[in-house]
């Protein structure tokens, strides 16, 4: 009888702790997720930041010289660095791409789009420049 | 029986304490990050931004001067010009009139910086490289080094 209410009585103890320990492993998951998804946030902000400058620097050099080639060979590739500096495939972090479109009346267009290396788009600018008719 | 609860219950409170620890130091630590690049990324921006937005918004000639050192960013425009520089580690915008001398110490500093070189890859196209990037602007209008 003694035994019996003791075993309650440990178990009455155990359950609550049990259940305490367990929600602190949620909480502790749930924070580590929140972390997690904050560090990639901010990787995510770095590589737009840099993309928007990017894509920029594409669109003024694209306006001067209103040649692809010539862009790309003035930014150094088009493989870059999480902050914009031109890199190797190996090393990249983003590429961008860039596309001309006719336009009307002597103008074209460049499409500056800039991806991430698994291929999820960061930004696109156009850029129109006019090369006379 | 009871002392084996009580160290099972010790090394559980033990470990909840070094959990909760861990957590708060790598949130701290995580926050601190997060806001040293945000800091960074505003510093980078502002400071390319600006200068893009003023050459941009220049009409007149845009030109690079020495002056004591120092690569001055002339942008002048109907009897004024703004200057723009690296001054003590800072970049400093100043509105003068044209052709006064500069006093490089009075200008408004913009934010802190290291390096600031200006090169004109074509005529029209001007490169500015900072330690925050590397920015390229096209002058309408054309420019030069003086």
């Amino acid at each position: 009888m003694n035994e019996t209410r003791s075993g309650a009585q440990r178990l009455g103890f155990m359950v609550p702790l049990i259940l305490f320990v367990l929600f602190f492993i949620i909480c502790c998951g749930v924070l580590s997720s929140v972390f997690a998804k904050s560090a990639d946030l901010s990787v995510r902000a770095q590589q737009l930041n840099a993309a928007v400058q990017l894509c920029r620097n594409g669109a003024e050099i694209y306006t001067t010289c209103g040649s692809l080639e010539e862009t790309a060979g003035t930014l150094g590739g088009t493989y870059f660095d999480s902050n914009g500096a031109p890199a190797d495939r190996n090393n990249a972090q983003m590429y961008l791409t860039m596309r001309e479109t006719p336009g009307e009346n002597g103008l074209r267009y460049a499409v500056l789009e800039a991806f991430t290396l698994d291929g999820d788009h960061l930004y696109t600018l156009i850029a129109a420049s006019y090369l006379g008719e | 029986m009871a002392q084996k609860t009580s160290l099972m219950l010790l090394v559980l409170y033990a470990l909840l304490i070094i959990g909760l620890m861990v957590l708060v130091v790598g949130g701290a630590h995580l926050y601190s990050v997060a806001l040293d690049a945000r800091n960074l990324h505003a510093d980078q921006r502002s400071a390319l931004s600006f200068v893009q937005t003023q050459v941009t918004s220049c009409r007149g000639a845009v030109s690079v001067v020495e002056k004591d050192g120092c690569t001055i960013l002339r942008l002048s425009e109907s009897g004024y010009e703004t200057r723009i520089y690296l001054y003590e580690n800072t970049l400093r915008t100043q509105l003068a009139r044209n052709g006064a001398s500069p006093d490089l110490a009075r200008g408004e500093v913009i934010c802190d910086m290291d390096e600031f070189t200006l090169t004109w890859v074509s005529p029209r196209l001007l490169k500015v490289a900072t330690d925050f990037g590397t920015a390229y602007i096209r002058c309408g209008g054309g420019g030069a080094n003086e």
